[in-house]
């Protein structure tokens, strides 16, 4: 077992099981003092016990981090994966298995669809949209160049594509997003994620790369503090809640270290860093299968590395997932029927509403319906489907409904007579056919037959698009603008690409594995 | 034994609450209470906790727990007196010996004072558009906050003007879905004018079961001059032409909802109106329409594709 990274510049001496006894007997010697001077980063180095030597580590088992493990594996280097969850997947388990690929693919072609990387760069980076105006667009255009490689080199491994589905969306304008095929009795979720990342568990495992489960990763090793190669990680053994156990280990990484943690979303810390509206009260989607808590980001950042393509976070649309009816105060306070990606909404819903205590976010959002929407819309309005601890309530009128209303986040009473004239005044809207107030077209439906409801409806957190700042070959850059050696990023973790979905982060984990693979050991 | 051992001070018992009573409970409503002895330096579980009203005892608990230097109860219940008024406790530890040591007994005096229930209104099955002059009826419901029978009561129901135009007693029994909304449907005269109206409920303070407070709520509907022509709106599914049944349309301030051959009949005056047909799982479609004469107009839903999510 190697106690010590190897000083910058020296030979490869620490690949071999016994390069320790190497190193001592070497700095016993009296060349040890000139390997010293020529070496000032090793000094600083901590001691580090090894309990396992691997060329390519890699954090995270979703999209990005089983694409770059399969990648490196590919290349030769033998690779292992830690994961915190007690099984892999990552967020693109929860994901409906869209991806958005093209560049002229088979599929598109029997499809008549024309298409070329060309097409591909200039939709996603297209500046009259938030979505593409922030992106680094040299990302973008690896991502699009390498589309129809990683069309090609996803099916070897085990991808099944189901079909190109119906309309454009986001800023996609003729290749639309590509379906994989659901895994065939997958228990987890309905969605077709799972046949994204359980044929590349499949095949990791197959080609001998080692899944560590519930295994957290606490820090990256680096030669020294804010210098040199990365050197491996260490993690601690979590429980089903991530909830640190007592095994810790160390794991040393010959040739690269690839991040794909998932990103910072449901970290309230790290995403008001950029977003300073985005405070807790706004849960992180799919946070009940992985969490999304910017692990590797802030180890990345502890070693030297940067942020990149902030802007993208604040501005792009998909950062913040459904809309409601009142605030906290019982107000509406925008059109009900806007898009989900409608930016102005979210300024309307992260608004300062009163609470002298927190200034930043809007606090919870309620949608507020009655017995008729309830029979309309076919709900279910019984747990499990509702929450009733804070999140669900119900009431005879619409003035008891507004006393019911008890969460951490509503930091006052809603006030009785206020709700119940908003109500009042919305379905004088729904009379006169016209929302006087917030342009909301046609307004149909009072609300006016008992029993009353509450629905938490307050905006999630659902992509990061801020992370580590990357290069085009996925490697991790520092303050300075400086390549940290052997350090890569991709999927969510990554910054500059504002790309929602599972094609992103295995592009620049493929890039990742390829690029990891190749380094001197 | 006592506790006048030999150079041992009696203890002096402090008694406390856990949470202080509240200076206004709704009246006959419980007071939860939580009543810590300090001052004991002793585990004082097992002993007996009083609440006198007056003379009476109106509760009992038992000290059951000891940390941070004082003894607690459970919380327990007290309930307040069912008048309006000002009333005030005697919590007690009365003179009682526990684990071998007799204890003088100690009192703290609490007060508060009850409020009415209060009360408030739904009002539902308001049609609109209402002929001007035609008859029409709204169902009006009314909740108190102790949840209690308000069987009996009035509800009255006014114009603009206040001028009242109707009255209903609460029926016997919750409407369904509620836990204590009693009703009443009250038959009413149109308005004599065309247009927005909104007219208000109220609930006039009273005592049913306990005295509550009065409450008012406002509902609002249009009127509408007599129709002139029949206006037939067919809705179809786009590419396949299907006629989308129970679809809801809005023809100005008329609605009307598809039948099974995707067809919505409504009467109207002349005039141009704004037509919005809406169904769950297809897109909103809508409108402008001039309706001069009788006419059929056709309008189209596009599906919404099914696995489409806000969170895909």
């Amino acid at each position: 077992m190697s106690k010590s990274p190897r000083p910058t510049g020296a030979e490869n001496i620490d690949d071999r099981p016994n390069a320790e006894i190497d190193r001592r007997s070497f700095l016993a010697s009296g060349a040890a003092v000139v390997a010293i001077a020529e070496a000032p980063a090793a000094q600083a180095a901590e001691a580090i016990a090894w309990d396992r030597e691997v060329d390519v580590v890699v954090i995270g088992a979703g999209a990005g981090g089983l694409v770059a493990a399969i990648a490196a594996r590919e290349k030769g280097a033998s690779a292992l994966i830690v994961e915190k969850n007690f099984d892999i997947g990552g967020r693109a388990m929860m994901s409906f298995g869209g991806l958005y690929i093209g560049g002229g693919n088979r599929l598109q072609k029997a499809k008549g669809v024309e298409d070329s990387p060309d097409r591909a760069f200039a939709d996603w980076s297209r500046p009259e949209k938030p979505m593409g105006r922030f992106s680094d667009r040299a990302l973008v255009r690896t991502w699009a160049d390498n589309n129809l490689e990683l069309f090609d080199w996803l099916e070897k491994n085990g991808i099944q594509w189901e079909a190109y589905r119906g309309a454009p969306d986001r800023l996609d304008r003729n290749r639309t997003r590509l379906n994989v095929v659901r895994w065939p009795n997958e228990p987890t979720t309905p969605a077709r994620g799972s046949g994204f990342v359980r044929p590349l568990e499949k095949t990791a495992r197959r080609m001998g790369i080692e899944i560590l489960l519930q295994q957290q990763m606490t820090k990256i090793h680096r030669e020294s503090p804010l210098d040199g190669r990365v050197t491996g990680i260490s993690t601690i053994e979590v429980d089903n809640s991530y909830r640190p156990k007592t095994r810790t280990m160390n794991i040393r990484a010959r040739k690269g270290i690839i991040i794909a943690t998932g990103g910072s979303a449901g970290n309230p810390v790290f995403r008001t860093m950029f977003d300073v509206r985005l405070t807790e009260e706004y849960q992180a989607e799919n946070s009940e299968w992985t969490e999304r808590t910017g692990d590797g980001e802030i180890a990345a950042m502890e070693i030297g590395a940067a942020l990149g393509a902030t802007a993208c976070q604040t501005t792009q649309d998909d950062n913040l997932i459904t809309k409601g009816l009142v605030k906290e105060n019982g107000l509406r306070f925008y059109d009900e029927t806007v898009p989900t990606r409608d930016y102005e909404y979210y300024a309307a819903a992260l608004a300062w509403t009163g609470d002298p205590k927190k200034f930043n976010g809007g606090g919870p959002i309620w949608a507020i319906f009655d017995a008729d929407a309830v029979t309309r819309e076919e709900w279910d309005v019984k747990p499990p489907h509702v929450d009733p601890a804070g999140y669900f309530f119900s009431a005879d009128t619409i003035e008891e409904l507004a006393g019911r209303i008890v969460n951490e986040y509503q930091w006052r009473p809603m006030p009785g007579a206020g709700l119940r004239k908003t109500v009042e005044r919305y379905n004088s809207f729904v009379d006169s056919g016209v929302d006087a107030a917030f342009k909301k077209p046609h307004p149909m439906h009072k609300i006016a037959r008992p029993p009353f409801y509450a629905a938490w409806h307050t905006p999630a957190l659902h992509d990061s698009y801020t992370g580590i700042r990357i290069n085009t070959s996925a490697e991790v850059i520092d303050l300075h603008g400086k390549v940290i050696p052997g350090l890569y990023a991709c999927g969510d973790s990554a910054g500059g690409f504002g790309q929602h979905g599972i094609c992103r982060a295995a592009t620049f984990g493929r890039i990742a594995g390829f690029h990891a693979a190749a380094q001197p050991s | 034994m006592s506790a006048d051992r030999p150079g041992e001070a009696r203890p002096v018992l402090r008694l406390e609450l856990a949470e202080p009573v509240p200076p206004q409970v709704p009246l006959g409503a419980d007071v939860l209470l939580k009543v810590r002895v300090a001052g004991a330096a002793r585990d004082l579980s097992g002993g007996r906790i009083e609440v006198v009203a007056g003379e009476e005892i109106v509760a009992t608990a038992m000290l059951i727990a000891f940390r941070d230097n004082f003894s607690e109860t459970a919380a327990f219940a007290v309930r307040a007196p069912v008048g309006v008024e000002a009333f005030s406790w005697t919590i007690r530890f009365p003179p009682q010996e526990i684990g071998g040591i007799a204890y003088e007994g100690s009192a703290l005096p609490v007060s508060s004072q009850t409020r009415p229930h209060r009360t408030s209104l739904a009002v539902w099955s308001v049609p609109s558009p209402v002929r001007v002059a035609d008859r029409f009826a709204v169902t009006v419901g009314a909740k108190s906050s102790g949840a209690c029978a308000l069987s009996g009561a009035r509800i009255e129901v006014r114009d603009e003007t206040d001028a009242p135009l109707g009255q209903g007693v609460l029926g016997d029994t919750p409407w369904p879905g509620t836990d204590a909304l009693y009703w009443t449907e009250i038959a009413l005269a149109g308005p004599c004018r065309e247009g927005q109206q909104c007219w208000s409920v109220a609930f006039a303070a009273t005592d049913v079961e306990l005295p509550h407070l009065g409450a008012s709520a406002d509902f609002s509907f249009t009127a509408v001059k007599p129709p002139e022509h029949r206006v037939a709106v067919a809705v179809t599914e786009s590419e396949v032409a299907t006629p989308v049944e129970a679809s809801e349309i809005a023809l100005g301030p008329y609605r009307a909802a598809t039948d099974k051959t995707g067809v919505a009949r409504i009467e109207v005056p002349g005039g141009i109106y704004d037509l919005a047909v809406w169904k769950s799982g297809f897109e909103p479609a809508s409108r402008t329409v001039e309706i001069a004469a009788d006419v059929s107009v056709q309008l189209e839903l596009i599906r919404r594709p099914k696995e489409l999510t806000v969170w895909d």
